[in-house]
């Protein structure tokens, strides 16, 4: 067929392949309305290429089978790719090897009508896509742009890969020059076919292959009108296909048709069907529809029998089709036979929406209150939650207990119960949790050694770490622990030692938390089971980050956000970032700091627990340098936080918005919010969190409500409070907390006082430097700079002179121990300085600041 | 929009000259701002040209130190303003 005004598109096309084949291989975003063109531009460029070409789908099934195209392409070459995808090979394994085998050398690949795409599919896309730069390949990504609302999840992967360079193309309509010249001689109106049409070419040319006789109204008018035309044997035939699929095996639709196969033939020369590498495919999905909609109920139901039938004597393996026929045919033992297999493929795939899914499709055919019913309610349930809908979760949890308890099945009814609990917490509903929980526990109280008893036991453990009642959660922990290592219940096992070690850390003992945490991993590991390994790294790196362990607690969150960028964890991911926020808050690195929260805040992804974090990180940076915006986000963070009540929130929420009130002077604001959390988290006997609320309160009025408890003696807040300056500093200084340190010096002698006022200079902490000078002139001290220091005369970016000089040295590769014997200063002091040279220059690295300081002439470039 | 009042300390004086090359650096400033969202309204430069008094629209105090950063412009301090007119009564 002639491909109309499609030369500027073919021409773009052909660019990035050989851009492609050059090694700057790329990604293009093919979009635009069904039947404007996309299938036959990418086959007309296909078909002209020397490179090899590699064609996946995905199909417009209810519930399409995870990685479909991925097993299209699979299946076009011989290699370890297929049998990855066979094997239960990791994910992320499989898409290694696809970069490697597929992509690495100069290809094209094809991946089709992505708006119907399962969860895998597009977490191989968001893959593939941020690497393909550094193959010799073109991937092709085309989807239907009135398909993809809003809300789709093809639009996250769109704005996640914008930044990667992916491209955007979209066919536009036809004209009516190229209208006319499709219509020939036939005696239609040119002009009236395009406004009709919209210029749509596949409209445009099933109105022309129906002779034109009428205008149809429709696309599916057109379509219909064209079949009418056929007579009833070649009728049968495309109904039959209409049902088989998108792409129907030759074989299938012969045994479908048997006495009318002779008539596949007409289809094909009618232009209905075609065929296309191997299957039978309609001119058109559009068309497919259009003679889908137009069955009886009766006949399509017969249909999808026979394909079923057909589809099972030649012992197929896609699960997802099968169970799509099996609806269709709506037979309901082959429902709920093949529906939840086709689920527990989706899920080890990790496609878990369309996990859900399919056990949504076996639920509608699990009607009577069976134990069937119940356990697929509670792997409807489970699978909900692990994409994110929590409240659907919470809700068929709920029918499983019910359903339980009226089956008289006690201990399945305890399960539940202990799960759905853990469901609330995750929607904030901690007084509700509390409730579910003591009911689930007085469910298995008289047999503790069951294997129902561990699995509640070992939530009951994780909800009372999570609140923090750390005592219980390690007893409770152990006591699981104990019971799941002699049943083997090794996934038991993992979860208990992540909530000991949890608990141990914040109950101080953090090496010994750290070690069962990473035994947690280790036997995640084996297991395996990523959400458990990816739960490792994010209770090591926050709980590391809430007991002021910075150093440990960043190298965690890097690992484990590394961990989840690669397998799209998204929840896990996005709450590590917001306490990477916090921790470089902490260690006075403010730029990446509020970036970082930035990004947590930008993306709708981020679970509310991740937005209270990344707010709290914000709204302390603004404070400590000053900015405006700093109520902004933490009245959002009160709002967020106070629902919860549980202490990990409300803690860090009431010390950041104490500590800001206490810059702008507000002293009794100060001890409002600080005293407001300061008996749960001294009931709690959290001394981290009970010592800075009790130091906000005495900053604020110079009151300790209750008295400085005895577990936070040793605390740097409670130094502070008590003068030992010096031991605070040391303390602060040695956890990597230059603020901090500052802050005790601001206490200390003339010296300190000076030190600490460079420090907060090299912050950019404009309220700090202030106080500090204020201090130090009503102190009687002279000779301090009203602004800024004196810099140099082409130094637009604000540096003094010394860290001008630090950059010079920095330039000729020195490192920070060398620099300070240069100039006669202590390592320390050549920290602060490049603290202050990154936040003025506004970079992280040691390489961006030398970059940035030649861009602005701060220091002249070498001679070669 | 939040608009943003920035002062700024330049102790060696202002070097923006009104020649091309000033203009030229001036559009620099622009295309910087632009990555970042962030649109410079006008300034108000003292007599010594050693502060500026500048106001910016931008999505976050953030977003405005980060383009300061990369323009290699000091900030001594960010306030979030809106505008007063005194003949708001007429």
């Amino acid at each position: 067929m002639k491909l109309l005004e499609r030369d500027e598109l073919l021409t773009s096309l052909q660019v990035l392949l050989r851009n492609a084949a050059a090694g700057q291989g790329s990604l293009l975003f093919l979009e635009g309305e069904a039947g404007i063109g996309k299938t036959s531009l990418l086959r007309a460029f296909a078909s002209s290429q020397q490179a090899p070409v590699y064609w996946g789908a995905c199909d417009a099934l209810h519930t399409p089978r995870p990685l479909g195209p991925l097993f299209d392409i699979a299946a076009q070459v011989e290699g370890e790719l297929q049998a990855a995808l066979d094997g239960n090979v990791e994910r992320l394994r499989v898409f290694s090897i696809f970069l490697a085998e597929i992509a690495r050398p100069p290809a094209l690949i094809v991946l089709e009508d992505l708006h119907w795409a399962d969860e895998a599919t597009l977490d191989f896309l968001r893959y593939v896509g941020r690497r393909i730069g550094r193959t010799h390949s073109l991937l092709v990504a085309s989807f239907r742009s009135d398909e993809v609302g809003p809300s789709h999840a093809l639009r996250l992967v769109l704005g996640d890969l914008a930044t990667s360079g992916a491209k955007r193309l979209s066919p536009q309509p036809l004209s009516v020059a190229a209208i006319q010249e499709l219509i020939g001689e036939r005696d239609i109106d040119a002009a009236e076919l395009q406004t009709k049409t919209g210029g749509n070419p596949f409209f445009v040319t099933e109105v022309v292959a129906a002779g034109g006789a009428g205008m149809p109204a429709t696309v599916r008018d057109a379509v219909l009108a064209r079949a009418g035309r056929l007579r009833p044997s070649a009728r049968a035939i495309l109904d039959a296909a209409a049902v088989a699929g998108p792409r129907i095996e030759p074989w299938l639709l012969q045994e479908l048709t048997a006495a009318e196969s002779g008539w596949i033939d007409e289809c094909l020369a009618t232009g209905v069907l075609c065929a296309q590498s191997g299957v039978f495919t309609f001119r058109h999905e559009l068309a497919r529809e259009a003679i889908l909609d137009a069955l009886t109920p009766t006949r399509a139901m017969s249909l999808h029998r026979m394909v079923l039938q057909a589809l099972q004597s030649h012992s197929s393996a896609d699960l997802a089709r099968l169970a799509h026929h099996a609806e269709g045919a709506a037979l309901e033992e082959a429902v709920l036979e093949l529906a939840p297999a086709a689920a527990r493929e989706a899920a080890a795939k990790g496609a878990h929406r369309q996990a859900a899914q399919q056990f949504a499709r076996a639920l509608k055919f699990a009607t009577t209150p069976t134990p069937r019913r119940a356990a697929l309610l509670d792997d409807y349930a489970s699978e909900c939650q692990l994409s994110g809908m929590v409240s659907d979760a919470i809700e068929a949890r709920r029918d499983a207990v019910k359903l339980w308890q009226d089956l008289g099945e006690r201990s399945r009814r305890a399960i539940s119960l202990a799960r759905l609990a853990h469901a609330l917490v995750v929607s904030g509903k901690n007084a509700e949790s509390e409730v579910t929980m003591r009911e689930a526990a007085s469910l298995v109280a008289d047999d503790l050694s069951g294997a129902a008893a561990v699995v509640v036991r070992r939530w009951a453990a994780h909800l009372r770490m999570l609140d923090r009642d750390v005592e219980e959660a390690i007893n409770e922990g152990q006591h699981a622990k104990a019971v799941a290592a002699e049943l083997g219940d090794r996934e038991s096992i993992v979860h208990c030692l992540n909530t000991i070690g949890s608990s141990l850390i914040i109950a101080g003992r953090v090496a010994e938390g750290c070690e069962h945490l990473e035994r947690s991993r280790a036997l995640a590991e084996e297991l395996p089971a990523d959400s458990w390994i990816a739960n490792a790294f994010v209770n090591l790196g926050s709980a590391c980050g809430e007991v002021y362990r910075f150093d440990l607690a960043d190298n965690y969150l890097r690992q484990g956000i590394e961990f989840c960028s690669e397998r799209d964890i998204d929840f896990a991911r996005l709450y590590q970032l917001s306490w990477q926020a916090l921790v470089w808050m902490y260690r006075g690195r403010y730029t990446e700091a509020s970036g970082t929260a930035h990004v947590v805040l930008a993306d709708r992804r981020s679970p509310v627990i991740a937005r209270i974090t990344a707010l709290i990180a914000l709204g302390r940076v603004r404070a400590r340098r000053g900015d405006p915006g700093v109520w902004e986000a933490l009245h959002e963070a009160q709002e967020l936080a106070g629902n919860t009540g549980t202490l990990q929130r409300v803690a860090l929420m009431h010390a950041a918005r104490a500590e800001a009130a206490w810059f702008e002077g507000r002293t009794a604001e100060t001890a409002s919010e600080a005293s407001a959390g300061v008996e749960l988290a001294v009931r709690k006997r959290h001394p981290w969190f009970a010592s800075e609320l009790l130091f906000w309160c005495w900053q604020g009025d110079g009151s300790l409500p209750g008295g400085m408890p005895d577990f936070c003696a040793r605390q740097p807040f409670a130094m502070e409070i008590s003068g030992r300056w010096q031991e605070a500093a040391a303390t602060w200084s040695a956890l990597k907390c230059p603020f901090e340190a500052a802050r005790a010096m601001m206490e200390g002698d003339e010296a300190a006082q000076r030190q600490a006022l460079t420090v907060f200079e090299a912050f950019g902490a404009r309220p700090m430097i202030e106080r500090m000078r204020y201090k130090l002139r009503s102190a009687g001290v002279r000779g301090l700079q009203r602004g800024p220091r004196e810099s140099t005369q082409n130094n637009l970016a604000g540096l003094t002179t010394k860290e001008v000089e630090v950059l010079g040295l920095l330039s000729q590769g020195l490192r920070n121990k060398e620099i300070g014997q240069r100039l006669h200063r202590s390592a320390r002091t050549v920290d602060h300085h490049l603290a202050a040279i990154f936040t003025k220059l506004d970079v992280s690295t040691r390489a961006e600041a030398v970059s940035a300081a030649y861009r602005l002439g701060i220091i002249a470039a070498k001679a070669p | 929009m939040p608009r943003y009042l920035i002062e700024r300390t330049f102790p060696e004086g202002l070097g923006l000259p009104t020649n091309a090359e000033g203009a030229k650096a001036a559009s620099n400033v622009i295309a910087t701002n632009a990555q970042e969202g962030v649109t410079w309204v006008h300034s108000y430069v003292t007599p010594d040209r050693k502060k500026t008094y500048c106001i910016y629209d931008g999505p976050s105090p953030e977003a405005i130190r980060s383009v300061a950063g990369r323009n290699g412009l000091p900030i001594d301090r960010i306030s979030e303003v809106r505008v007063l007119d005194p003949y708001f009564l007429y």
